[in-house]
Order: structure tokens, then C-alpha cells, then sequence
């Protein structure tokens, strides 16, 4: 949440009290839509979940269609990070750097058991994998499944896309 | 084969075991029989390690060798003593490299004359040694250095008043 200063507020009620007989297409909102619309992934797998990624992205599930099938090769120029498959320690801090360096506004969705919480591989005496990746970076959406369809990932997505709408400048989306 | 006659032959079957000899090389003689592989023609195909320490006090490595021809994969079985280094064959066979660092962190098995001795899969740092029948779970204190690391302020939204 951003800072709400005096005027905000006028602006506000102003907003409210208007709101019944003119649509106030601020740009905050117009923003909010074309970003849901145009989520670019960047380009990356870590393991089995990101064949079903692929899968999602290919002609027969075409991410497309939602906007989103644009995946990026660069951290600087992606706006949302799928993490697909299991997070090994190894590769822990090389994920929160790419994270770290994807301009914001930015999102993630975790996709499958390993980026939820470890996974299969949460037992005890466990060396080498990381149990979650809400340890070390925040989430917007986790996908369960072991490995999810591409159906259950368009569904995050579209859960992301609700996500990103419901942060218009007024009123909450339907 | 004939140069490497003072080691001694194992028995094998290669319908069973895959390899058409294996041979039993002491940790001493095993760059200089590696040598002998690669004027041969062969190539350096995997390296294996067993945790023989129980039973032995040995670290068990099995090279294997290959070429082109058939039914000629050559195992050299090398009974390692698990205080000592045992001699890099890297110098000899380039793809021995990343085996031997594998061997050397999941084992904590050191080997002499060997490039650039650190971790290949476990994260820099990593002080145990997985592999070892004796090993349970890590030391506590050996947890995400980096994972505990707080997470960044969310920035990841755009200000929503509402």
C-alpha cells in the first residue's frame, strides 16, 4: 500500500460520490488491465514443471491468448517469473537475484508441490533442497499439482490476472 | 591391455556386469593405467563411488572406459583408503574432472593433482558429506545462508487505495 495523503482522500470521495453517474477511467486502472493482459514470463524452468510450462505455452494451450505467452530472456524485461520445478539450495540465491533484478511492478507464481513447500522432497535429514520459495521471495499465486496440467497453470494465471485488475485506483473489480 | 599386465583381472560376465574386463589398480598405478587406456583409444565414460568404510575402511571407485568397438567397456576397480588422496586422473582423461569433484563433496574422498577441487552440485560451503552411509542430516547451522535472508519489501504491486 502506498502512502494515502489528504488529497487522495478528496479525490476519493470525490470518486464515490461521482461514481453513480460517470466511469473515471484513471490510468492507474487502464494500466492495471493492459499489464493482466500482457504478463511476459520470464524464460525458465527448473525442472518436470516446466515441460508442463512448455506444454502451456505451446499452440495447443497457447499462453497467448492471454497475453502472456511473450517469455522473456532477460530479468529486465519480465514482469512475472513462473517458478516451474524443484528449487535445489545451489540454485536458491540465483533465483532471488533474478527476481531481485525484474523491475516492478512484478509478480511470481509458484507452480507445483517442490515451489509450494518442497514437495516430495520435504523429509527429515534432507540436504539439498530448498522447501518452498516463499522462504526467499514473495508469491502472488500457487498452482498445486505434482506436476499441474497446463490447465491448472492457465487457471493461476488468469487467478494472477484477477489479482492484478482488483489494483484499480477506484472501487474494487466485479 | 597387455601393458596393464601387474594389475590383477576380476572376474566379470558382460551380459551381467557391462564390462568385458574389469581389473583391480592400486591407487598408485592408476594415472599411469588410465595413460595406457587413452593411447589405447579409449575414452573415460563414468566413475563411481561406494562407501566401503564399514565393512574395509576403503572407499570403493570403479572407472569405466570405453571405445568404439563392441562389447570392449574396460572397469578399473580401485580400493581407496579413506585417509588418503587417491591421484586425479583428470590429466589424462579431461572428463574425469566433474566426477572427481562429485566424489570429493558427497564423499569427502580428496584427490592429489586435481585443477579446481570444489563443489560441483552442493552449494559453495557445504561442510558435510551427503553420500557417506555414516551420514544422518545436516548440522542445523548448515541451513540457508542465503534462504533465511529476509524478503524484499513488496514493491510488487502498484498502490492500491481501496
Amino acid at each position: 500500500m502506498g502512502v494515502v495523503t489528504p488529497a487522495d482522500r478528496e479525490l476519493d470521495a470525490l470518486a464515490a460520490e461521482a461514481a453513480p453517474f460517470a466511469r473515471l477511467a484513471m490510468v492507474e486502472d487502464v494500466l492495471n488491465l493492459a499489464r493482466a493482459n500482457s504478463l511476459w514470463p520470464l524464460t525458465f524452468g527448473l525442472a518436470c514443471c516446466a515441460i508442463e510450462m512448455m506444454a502451456a505455452g505451446a499452440s495447443r494451450y497457447d499462453l497467448d491468448r492471454f497475453g502472456a505467452g511473450v517469455f522473456r530472456p532477460s530479468p529486465r524485461q519480465a514482469d512475472l517469473m513462473i517458478l516451474a520445478g524443484t528449487i535445489s539450495r545451489k540454485m536458491a540465491p540465483v533465483i532471488r537475484t533474478l527476481w531481485d533484478q525484474m523491475p516492478a511492478p512484478k509478480w511470481a507464481i509458484s507452480m507445483g508441490g517442490c515451489t509450494i513447500s518442497g514437495g516430495p522432497f520435504k523429509y527429515p535429514g534432507e540436504y539439498a533442497i530448498s522447501e518452498g520459495a516463499e522462504k526467499f521471495m514473495p508469491i502472488d499465486v500457487h498452482v498445486p499439482g505434482c506436476p499441474p496440467r497446463p490447465e491448472a497453470l492457465i487457471a493461476g494465471l488468469l487467478k494472477l490476472e484477477e489479482k492484478i485488475k482488483r489494483g484499480r485506483r477506484f472501487g474494487r473489480a466485479g | 591391455m597387455d601393458a596393464l599386465g601387474a594389475s590383477v583381472s576380476a572376474p566379470t560376465e558382460h551380459p551381467f556386469s557391462g564390462a568385458a574386463e574389469a581389473r583391480w589398480v592400486a591407487p598408485g598405478r592408476l594415472v599411469e593405467a588410465s595413460r595406457v587406456l587413452r593411447e589405447a583409444g579409449y575414452f573415460f565414460e563414468s566413475m563411481t563411488c561406494v562407501d566401503r568404510i564399514a565393512a574395509h575402511g576403503v572407499f570403493e571407485l570403479i572407472y569405466t572406459f570405453n571405445r568404439w568397438e563392441a562389447a570392449s567397456r574396460v572397469a578399473f576397480r580401485v580400493w581407496a583408503p579413506a585417509t588418503e588422496p587417491v591421484p586425479s586422473i583428470s590429466g589424462v582423461f579431461g572428463a574425469a574432472n566433474w566426477n572427481e569433484r562429485e566424489a570429493w563433496e558427497f564423499y569427502g574422498l580428496a584427490f592429489s593433482g586435481h585443477p579446481n577441487l570444489t563443489w560441483l552440485l552442493l552449494p559453495e560451503g557445504t561442510e558435510f558429506h551427503p553420500l557417506l552411509k555414516s551420514f544422518t542430516a545436516p548440522p542445523a547451522s548448515s541451513y540457508d545462508d542465503s534462504l533465511t535472508a529476509p524478503p524484499p519489501p513488496d514493491d510488487a504491486h502498484p498502490p492500491a487505495h481501496h
